[in-house]
């Protein structure tokens, strides 16, 4: 069953449901692909997350109504959607609320891979796993744990309302490397890797990226941790990335205005970054992992700038949060699969460049560090604390950086007071796409995040 | 026939293979998504899957290894093209050789399932919907802000090329709230959890909305620790935070990819004044609970 060949049956659904209720749309989804993991004492290849299906969701003037299945039989299709309709039907009312479904539009999008994932055998895959993990071990003595990971997923989604028929198939690969290295009763972990739209063209790790992992890897082993405090910072594009993401990423999805869980609902138009701060969301960057042509409710990609000139201007929507606040919708309606709901969620989320060099960013700083190799962060879009974790600080004396590496590091504050103290914006963009991204404690969809170098004032732990 | 049949006899005659497994899962999920005090969204999600795992064992370097594929079918998939291309996975991986379980596997019987949410989940959504609000009512200065309900049933059937044939059922309720205090948009604070439980008797979501509703209020009047060493306890989501570390070092992957720090029989930590005990606990009916320490 390819999900392509439900389009007329869909529409036809749709007719039939909205005779019952005041709106109706059918997403199909359809995932496959491959996992390939090579570590040290484990090899796995498997078919990865494979899963198919279509979810209905009718809105009865008050709330959503959605039944889910991934029997895609016509006639449990039609029975699933007709029962969804006329049970929906029964608590229809006239709200005032409706729902536009948009300007007509039915087209087909395709993200092309230069070599097509399928056409590659997998024990090449497997065999380029064996290689990383063979050769991460031959680099330093103290590695006691190498993986080499392969994965490519093909996705193929049919949004289908009574003015609209869109479908596309997208490939990303990702290619991952990932060490364990061990002395003296310590251990240190580090991943490098990418994520791209395409295909097995996307395998190849540069070597100065593994060698550069060793190294760093190798300097967390002997690291200390750092003296808490405030410090001058440079915050690498990685470092960056997670900040957006954290900061006013999730602080900008408007289900969380609906929800009364977000303080920026209160601050849009008014100041909440220094003016050289400009960020953005969106799922139109070429090539990147969490770009796409519509979201799962129908809505076009485009460019959403959250923060312009330090200004809050805009949130993230989904259909019910935009409908409800009277906003304008942007494409950030999106689920984990077609058996979860849809919330608003971020996509490719970063800071616009500015026009500062890195040199010129750290001539000036007599004390502080350079933060890189994020790990994780935590936001509270309610209160705007944020915590930021990293692998590596590495100390700045003099305007120079030294080689004093520290490990691990947090950044823990107030996110207003962190982005008004950035004073410096370098004029590179780079997107990180390993990201995944958790709304609450579920919800997994694909992110990315990224930004320029940024000077700023943070305090450090 | 049916479709698990169909599924046996295609793998007993596929070629190439040494063992294989069958998971035939059925699930039903019932949810309920309140904004306030407001429906948002009412859902069902109904799956029904087959995760099918082959074994392919083989000699390499005068060595016997085996290695293993998993993949996921569905009703009106072609499952001889997946299958092959399992087998040609499988035959790629080179692992230590292993026996699946065999027929003579003795299970203890333990009640999994709630009758209750497998003949009438839309009830016990609507109930425990009726005790959040009550108890949130309960609380003084305090709202909802939003709450997921999920009542989920399980049947799961586990077939092996060893002759197993055993199956469960299993109920699962899984409930996010969160809570916020104060009055004025820029003076609240907000406090949530998401908990499961096997039986909506074991859920006790009033208990937990009043630990929470009891948390927000106190960050009203919170302010930050200053940095610095203190004696601290921790206990309940804290603690279970705590012990990832321990939990992570003494998992069977971090001993057998040979990254544990941990030895048998020497103290996982150094310099501690009085010893410090952990087990894990895997019951039918109860989640891990960490006791304060």
């Amino acid at each position: 069953m390819d999900i392509y060949e439900l389009k007329p049956f869909l529409s036809e659904l749709i007719n039939k449901m909205e005779q019952r209720v005041p709106y109706a749309a059918a997403l199909a989804t359809e995932n496959s692909g491959e996992r390939i993991t090579v570590s040290t004492r484990q090899q796995r290849s498997e078919a990865v997350d494979p899963s198919i299906g279509v979810v209905f969701t009718v809105f009865n003037g008050r709330y959503f109504k959605e039944a889910a299945t991934n029997d895609l039989s016509k006639e449990n299709l039609k029975k699933t959607a007709i029962a969804l309709a006329e049970e929906s039907a029964v608590d229809c009312s006239e709200t005032g609320i409706t729902i536009n479904p948009g300007d007509p539009a039915n087209s087909d999008f395709f993200v092309d891979s230069k070599i097509d994932n399928a056409s590659i055998k997998l024990s090449e895959k497997v065999a380029k796993c064996i290689e990383y993990k063979d050769s991460l071990h031959s680099m330093d003595r103290r590695v006691v744990s190498a993986t080499g990971h392969y994965s490519w997923v093909r996705i193929k989604e049919l949004f289908t309302n009574r003015t609209r028929q869109l479908f596309q198939d997208i490939t990303r690969s990702q290619s991952i490397v990932q060490i364990v290295m061990a002395e003296d009763s310590r251990t240190a972990r580090l991943h490098e890797g990418h994520c791209f739209q395409g295909g097995y063209e996307h395998i190849d790790l540069n070597n100065n990226i593994l060698n550069e992992m060793i190294n760093d890897c190798a300097r967390i082993l002997k690291s200390n941790r750092l003296t808490p405090g405030t410090y001058d910072c440079i915050f690498s594009p990685e470092f960056s990335g997670i900040f957006a993401h954290e900061a006013f990423g999730h602080g900008t999805e408007t289900d969380m205005f609906l929800k009364h869980r977000a303080r920026g609902q209160e601050f849009l138009g008014r100041q909440v970054a220094s003016p050289l701060v400009n960020m953005y969301d969106s799922p139109l960057l070429p090539g990147q992992g969490a770009s796409f042509f519509f979201d799962h409710e129908g809505q076009a990609a485009s460019e959403t700038q959250i923060i312009k000139d330090g200004i809050l201007i805009s949130g993230l929507t989904e259909m019910n949060s935009a409908m409800r606040l009277k906003i304008n919708r942007t494409a950030n309606g999106r689920r984990e699969s077609f058996d979860h709901k849809v919330y608003a969620r971020m996509t490719n989320t970063f800071f616009g460049p500015g026009k500062d060099n890195f040199e010129d960013m750290i001539k000036d700083i007599e004390f502080g560090y350079l933060l890189t190799r994020p790990s994780n962060g935590m936001e509270d879009p309610k209160g705007w604390g944020i915590q930021l974790e990293g692998y590596i600080a590495i100390e700045i004396k003099s305007g120079k950086l030294t080689d004093k590496y520290y490990s691990p590091v947090i950044v823990t504050g107030y996110v207003p007071d962190l982005l008004m103290s950035i004073t410096m914006v370098g004029n590179d963009l780079k997107i990180s796409g390993l990201g995944m991204c958790g709304k609450g404690h579920k919800e997994w969809v694909k992110v990315t995040d990224g930004g320029p170098y940024l000077r700023l004032k943070a305090r450090l732990g | 026939m049916k479709m698990i049949d169909f599924i046996r006899d295609t793998l007993n005659n596929q070629s190439g293979l040494s063992a294989w497994q069958i998971r035939y899962i059925k699930s039903r999920s019932s949810q309920l998504y309140i904004i306030d005090h407001d429906t948002e969204c009412m859902r069902t999600v109904d799956i029904k899957k087959f995760v099918i795992t082959v074994f392919v064992e083989r000699e390499t370097g005068g060595k016997k290894v085996m290695g293993e594929s998993e993949f996921l079918f569905v009703q009106g998939e072609d499952l001889k093209s997946k299958l092959d291309a399992a087998v040609s996975m499988a035959g790629l991986v080179d692992n230590e050789p292993f026996i699946l379980p065999g027929p003579a596997q003795s299970y203890k019987a333990v009640k999994t399932a709630d009758l209750e949410i497998k003949n009438n989940p839309d009830k016990v959504i609507m109930r425990i919907q009726d005790d959040i609000f009550k108890a949130v009512d309960r609380e003084k200065g305090i709202s909802l802000s939003t709450a997921e309900i999920y009542v989920n049933l399980f049947n799961i059937e586990i077939l092996n090329s060893r002759g197993l044939e055993v199956a469960r059922e299993d109920t699962e309720i899984y409930v996010e709230f969160v809570l916020m205090a104060g009055k004025k948009e820029h003076e609240e604070v907000e406090s949530g959890k998401a908990q499961r439980a096997r039986f909506y008797s074991n859920l006790k979501i009033d208990d937990a909305i009043k630990e929470y509703a009891g948390y927000a209020l106190d960050s009203l009047s919170a302010e930050l620790p200053p940095t610095g060493k203190f004696d601290v306890v921790f206990s309940g989501e804290a603690l279970d935070t705590l012990f990832n570390w321990f939990i992570t070092q003494s998992s069977g992957a971090a001993k057998y990819e040979r990254w544990s720090l941990f030895e048998e029989g020497r103290a996982i930590c150094q310099g501690m004044n009085s010893s410090i005990t952990y087990l894990f606990f895997i019951s039918a009916v109860s989640p891990l609970l960490s006791q304060t320490v």
